[in-house]
């Protein structure tokens, strides 16, 4: 993930002004939190959690995995299909334990 | 490298670990070369990107950083010159005091959630009036409890005694993750400006939301990469 991408982590209520950039980057969409939004280095989005069937939130469910693969798919720079199966595999192998 | 193992060992059985990181770059050759000096200590090499490099500022290589018997980094970009008396130096410190087994369960989830703890020594009456003041006012409430992990306890008992809280009177107490003493303050008749100060003196310091994206996008501007965000919230 390193090569492609800078990831963050903003709490709504804990980092001050949270609730400000969550609204602007997410703006009416819901679905809940944890919410995802890969952008590019202009700050425009170029995807994010919201699958077709909604917010995938945290990716457990095989479906979910799916479409954080496909984020990373529709994304990456260097990354190349290999590498964003291996991240799905490796995602999939975290997830399953979390699986009801 | 001759020079860290004679330290490794000299100092190894007073609990000096020495752990080396090497720069991504050459990596691929680590190995190999670990086991032709005969190094013993753990080496580890960044990650692409240098995130190791950049989190701990490293300016030039060999660079020391010394972290602390309680892990608190001490002493950032050490001249070599000034590596073992320094290294004499911590070591000589006590070693911090086990965590009492009251905070254990509150730790784990305060170093998970990067939270504080603060526990409350009194009667639960004394806890009642405590929380009574926040009660009324909801961002309070909020911020104790996306805060803090807070841990009853009776005063006089040895979690109060672990702390070294030998006061009479009701008292909370914040703790780092770790369980390390941060401030106390009297719980009688506190009013919600005081118990806003408390909290807000003691919690972990989060960072503005807008720098975080502002340098996550300079970030990804230099090194020609995109920004994946995770909104997310204590609860």
């Amino acid at each position: 993930m390193d090569r492609d991408y800078v990831t963050i982590k903003i709490d709504v209520e804990r980092n001050p002004n949270g609730d400000a950039v969550a609204k602007r980057l997410r703006g009416e969409r819901r679905g809940g939190i944890p919410w995802m939004v890969i952008l590019d280095a202009d700050g425009e989005e170029l995807v994010s959690s919201d699958a077709p069937t909604g917010n995938i939130g945290c990716p457990v469910q095989p479906e979910e995995v799916a479409w954080f693969a496909e984020m990373i798919r529709r994304s990456a720079i260097r990354l190349q299909a290999p590498d964003v199966s291996g991240l799905r595999a490796e995602l999939e192998k975290y997830a399953t334990s979390f699986r009801r | 490298m001759p020079g860290l193992k004679d330290l490794a060992a000299r100092y190894g059985d007073q609990g000096l670990v020495l752990i080396g990181v090497h720069t991504a770059n050459g990596g691929e050759r680590m190995a190999s070369f670990v086991q032709e000096q005969g190094i013993d200590y753990p080496v580890a090499i960044d990650r692409a990107g240098k995130p190791t490099v950049s989190a701990f500022a490293v300016d030039s290589f060999p660079d020391y950083y010394l972290v602390d018997r309680a892990g608190k980094v001490r002493v950032a970009d050490l001249p070599n010159s000034a590596l073992e008396a320094t290294v004499r130096a911590l070591l000589a410190e006590p070693a911090p005091a086990a965590l009492p087994a009251e905070l254990e369960e509150a730790s784990e989830r305060a170093v998970r959630k990067d939270k504080r703890i603060m526990v409350l020594l009194g009667t639960d009456e004394d806890r009642a009036a405590f929380n009574k003041v926040s009660r009324l006012d909801r961002a309070l409430r909020r911020e104790i409890s996306n805060e803090y992990e807070t841990v009853p306890a009776p005063l006089g008992g040895s979690l109060a005694m672990a702390l070294g809280v030998t006061a009479t009177e009701p008292t909370a107490v914040a703790l780092g993750a770790r369980g390390e003493p941060l401030g106390s303050i009297a719980m009688g008749g506190l009013d919600r400006e005081r118990v806003w100060s408390f909290v807000r003196e003691h919690k972990v310091a989060s960072a503005d939301a807008e720098a975080i994206l502002s340098g996550a996008l300079a970030q990804a501007t230099k090194e020609k990469k995109r920004v994946l965000v995770h909104l997310g919230a204590p609860w």
